[in-house]
């Protein structure tokens, strides 16, 4: 099936690349529609834990987009409470279906590392991150590090 | 007594030598109302009140208004109790306090229900030992138009005032004040002098009507009584013990009533555009229906002795109910409140104005007002009317002109006749192939409905006899085995079961929208939702897992929908695009996919502009069905051919094809063959497929307190918050289209889910609309269509907010959403 063979071959591809800023992928094997990996940021305030994300594709993929949710629960303009994120790369208006789940994963790592204010998700969050970036670093941090996985050895 | 609370009303401002300006503190308590007028057509009125502190100004301009506050809006009566009290800090001498009460609306503009005008002076000041009574104020009018009746209750006194502004409170005993103890409030005489001089209630003899009647004067000036319940009309004053009796017998059928009178409202044939129909079209649908329900006993009995005439402000409105015979192409009426009495204005086809006296049964041109002529056509509504042009010139011999009453007809000098029907419809040579051709969907319409087959042998009425609550089954049982298709075509007699047989006129229109919501529902599995955030309807390729029937079903819905269209009624439900193309035998393209699937048709765009090799596509595509994936072979051994960039076109083809066409092949077959029993299907070919949706579905009507009940807010907004208020007030009075570009703006759609706003999506799944404060007020408004979410400033003002929110929604500020 044509989702299916893209899929597995582009899994294989993104093992093979050991990215270290998104790892420990996990796909079951009946069904390859939904994947789990965690994201390793490097930027601080996030770079005190890690953050589990699931990656949903569509049947219909590559024809339409993948569906990102966070897991594990983070502190940031551009997620929200129910762990949405908004990602452009993977709008309606913008997918293709030539675009790589390793670009939306890149895209996503760079969102968690460089917020983007000004198209928050949570204003307050984002407010905060513009006009107090101590304060919004000193609740992010406190939030990171109460609620997020604990980071790989390596 | 001193008040601490929140004080509305007059900042005032340091003069120059730093004295803070002398006020005084009011104490308002809204207690309630009596003896209301009504005006909800159906129930009571939703009466709530917008106090406003305003300037006295002498030299006559408006009142500058310094602030405003609203009551709650109490539901569905007459005589409502607010019991809510304002603080307001007035300057006794330059202020006055308005009071207007308001009937609260879902769609259209509040209703004005009368207004008090209090000037502060003369008013008690409160003191421990002293009883300040509340006292009825009468309601007076707005101009010689309104129609208002009852009273407003109010406790109004000055507080003892300890704060900055004791000058001008406690120190003084003023004249005013000394007065006031002196001065008792004198009723005995009945008579009352506006403003606001408080009176003793009842006061006009009559008792209160009872329940559900109204009263109302015709174009003669006679006063007659509705009954909202029972439909009918009288010239005596009804009795309470009157009213009793048929309240019981009413109260359940009017229960049923509730249920389906939001839905009558969400959609209406497009017989007016959109900027008409804005505000008088959401009134439009109301009235007609309240006509089709007062006038049925007239039109079936003819006995017009009995009940006075239809009001003159009640006109229909609508070309696809109208069962005119000739060829009438009726226009939006104006009930302009500045009209004399027993005047009304109309828009005629050619879009020129005129002027209606019922009183002499007189129409002209000349708007009674200014004495002058209305502007001819060209200048008004010509963007409505362009189209009476693109039809080329007529024959020869023929003219064509305006009747007096605004219609246009024509002359064939030829052979001296007149007629009403445009002569370039019957010409091929214009009209183009045996099929007429025309932009104008009116005219189409007109055409199509004198064409129509008429029945023959058979029964002058069809009975369908139903429960409400199996109203599918037993519509299928009675509908399906129907072998004399003519029967499908003559007088619906519709029955629900258990409810005695008053044929109102409504009940047709009401028996296809129960039927709609049940035959197109998803949950039955035959129509399915195009596509997640997407609320218009496609055949369930899958149908016949759920209902080993489901070809019979299509064929019978293919046959309620022909019925709906024979005998001009509606269909609750909105198909994709390629649904009336396939209905017309039109091809289906690419493009076709845009509004079914945009995220799907981007991608087969990107797959016809760019080499797809990279892909890895064969020619296969996979389905998920049941929560199963499936692989369809496009053509032989597709599975093995990949797609690259030569084939791809093909593959393109193959895909929309397969998608749309070949799933769904049997069942459109059995739809058709079921519509075309009662319309030929040859016959709708003179309509497009936009004008086809017209021609079945009509055009949805946005429920907005569907809307507001299931809208969610974040940051510090709640439902109450001053600026979401504006927010639904602007929603308010925006026209449909405003609001289902607003909703557009917002969630990505103009459509609205079938069971309205609780189940609107999101790209992640279920996702109320969301309102979140952000920004600052020089923002304009934004949205994030994949969460439903509009991100709206604090505005400062209603007007501002509104201001803001058409220019974002409009795209004017070059910032349309951000993602």
């Amino acid at each position: 099936m044509a989702a299916t063979r893209r899929l597995q071959k582009e899994l294989a591809d993104i093992r093979k690349s050991g990215i270290k800023s998104f790892r420990d992928i996990q796909v079951d094997e009946s069904n390859i529609l939904t994947w789990q990996g965690l994201i390793v940021p490097e930027n601080p305030p996030y770079n005190k834990g890690a953050f589990r994300i699931e990656v949903n594709f569509p049947a219909e993929y590559p024809f339409k987009p993948p569906k990102i949710n966070f897991k594990t629960k983070i502190y940031h303009p551009n997620v929200d409470e129910k762990g949405q994120v908004c990602l452009p790369i993977i709008s309606a208006e913008n997918w293709k279906p030539a675009t790589k789940t390793d670009q939306v994963i890149e895209a996503l790592i760079n969102l968690v590392n460089e917020p983007e204010p000004e198209h928050p998700l949570r204003a307050d969050l984002a407010e905060d991150y513009t006009k107090d970036r101590k304060k919004f670093m000193k609740n992010a941090e406190e939030f990171t590090k109460k609620n997020s996985e604990k980071r790989p050895a390596d | 007594m001193a008040h601490t609370g929140r004080v509305v009303g007059y900042v005032p401002q340091p003069s120059y030598d730093g004295q803070i300006e002398p006020t005084k503190l009011l104490r308002l308590r809204v207690i309630g109302g009596s003896g209301l007028a009504k005006k909800d057509i159906f129930g009571a009125s939703d009466p709530y009140v917008k106090i406003e502190l305003v300037n006295v100004t002498t030299n006559g301009s408006d009142d500058d208004v310094v602030d405003c506050v609203l009551t709650k809006t109490k539901k569905k009566t007459l005589n409502p109790r607010w019991d809510e009290e304002f603080v307001f800090r007035v300057k006794p001498a330059e202020h006055k306090l308005l009071l207007e009460v308001f009937d609260e609306n879902r769609l259209t503009r509040d209703d004005f229900l009368g207004l008090v005008e209090l000037p502060l002076i003369n008013l008690p000041r409160e003191a421990e030992s002293r009883q300040i009574p509340h006292r009825h104020y009468r309601l007076q009018p707005r101009s010689t138009r309104s129609r208002v009746k009852g009273h407003l209750q109010l406790y109004v006194a000055y507080i003892v005032d300890d704060g900055a502004s004791s000058s001008g409170a406690s120190g003084e005993q003023t004249p005013e004040e000394a007065a006031w103890e002196v001065v008792s409030i004198d009723n005995s005489s009945g008579h009352e002098e506006s403003p606001a001089q408080p009176v003793l209630v009842p006061n006009d003899g009559q008792s209160p009507l009872p329940d559900g009647w109204e009263e109302r004067q015709d174009a003669n000036g006679r006063t007659y009584y509705v009954n909202h319940n029972a439909r009918t009309t009288q010239w005596d004053r009804p009795t309470s013990s009157q009213a009793n009796n048929e309240q019981e017998r009413f109260q359940r059928m009017e229960s049923a009533q509730n249920e389906f009178r939001n839905e009558f409202r969400r959609r209406f044939h497009i017989s007016v555009d959109d900027n008409e129909v804005s505000r008088a079209g959401d009134n439009s649908a109301i009235l007609q229906r309240i006509q089709e329900s007062q006038n049925t006993g007239v039109q079936q009995s003819s006995s017009t002795a009995t009940s006075p005439a239809t009001p003159t402000t009640i006109i229909n409105n609508s070309s696809v109910t109208n069962n005119a015979p000739k060829p009438q192409t009726p226009t939006p009426t104006g009930v302009d409140e500045t009209l004399p009495r027993g005047w009304t204005s109309q828009v005629a086809p050619n879009g020129r104005v005129f002027f209606i006296d019922h009183i002499n049964k007189q129409t002209t041109w000349i708007d009674p007002r200014s004495g002058m002529p209305s502007s001819p056509p060209n200048q008004r509504h010509t963007n409505n009317w362009r189209h009476e042009d693109e039809l080329g010139p007529l024959p020869e011999g023929w003219e064509q002109r305006v009747h007096t009453d605004g219609r246009i007809f024509f002359i064939d000098h030829k052979n001296r006749t007149t007629t009403w029907e445009d002569p370039r419809l019957l010409n091929p040579a214009i009209a183009g192939k045996a099929i007429p051709y025309s932009r104008d969907y009116k005219q189409k319409y007109e055409f199509f409905k004198n064409r129509l087959p008429k029945p023959a042998n058979v029964p002058n009425k069809f009975d369908i006899k139903v429960k409400r609550n199996n109203i599918l089954e037993d519509s299928f049982a009675i509908i399906s085995q129907v072998s004399r298709v003519d029967l499908l075509r003559t007088k619906l007699w519709i029955e629900f079961e258990g409810e005695v047989g008053l044929d109102y006129g409504g009940v047709a229109r009401e028996f296809f929208f129960l039927l709609s919501k049940e035959m197109f529902n998803p949950y039955y599995g035959l129509f399915e939702y195009s596509a997640t955030d997407n609320y218009t309807l496609q055949i369930n390729p899958y149908s016949g897992m759920c209902n080993e029937e489901h070809l019979r079903y299509f064929k019978f819905i293919g046959r309620v929908a022909g019925m709906a269209v024979y005998h001009g009624k509606l269909l609750d439900a909105f198909f994709i695009r390629p649904f009336y193309k396939m209905m017309l035998s039109k091809s289906i393209e690419l493009k076709d996919m845009e509004s079914v699937d945009s995220e799907y048709y981007n991608s087969l765009l990107w797959i016809q502009e760019n080499d797809p090799a990279d892909l890895d596509l064969t020619f296969s595509v996979d389905e998920e069905s049941f929560g199963r994936t499936s692989s369809h072979n496009l053509k032989e051994n597709g599975g093995d051919i990949p797609v690259t960039n030569e084939n791809k076109n093909e593959y393109i083809e193959l895909v929309i094809n397969w998608r749309f066409v070949q799933r769904i092949h049997n069942q459109m077959e059995a739809f058709r063959d079921g519509f075309n029993d009662v319309v030929p299907v040859s016959h709708i070919k003179i309509f497009d497929e936009n004008e086809l949706e017209l021609l079945m579905c009509g055009i949805v009507s946005i429920d907005v307190k569907d809307w507001r009940a299931n809208t969610v807010y974040k940051g510090e907004y709640h439902p109450n918050h001053i600026v979401i208020q504006w927010f639904w007030r602007v929603v308010l009075s925006f026209t449909n289209e405003m609001r289902a570009r607003l909703l557009q703006f917002v969630t990505g759609t103009s459509r609205v889910p079938m069971n309205g706003f609780k189940e609107l999506y999101g790209s992640n799944g279920p996702q109320l609309f969301t309102i979140e404060m952000w920004g600052e007020t020089k923002n304009y408004p934004r949205s994030h269509t994949c969460f439903n979410r509009l991100d709206l400033p604090p505005y400062q003002s209603y007007h501002e907010l509104r201001e803001k929110l058409i220019k974002a929604i409009e795209g004017t500020v070059g910032f349309a959403g951000v993602d």
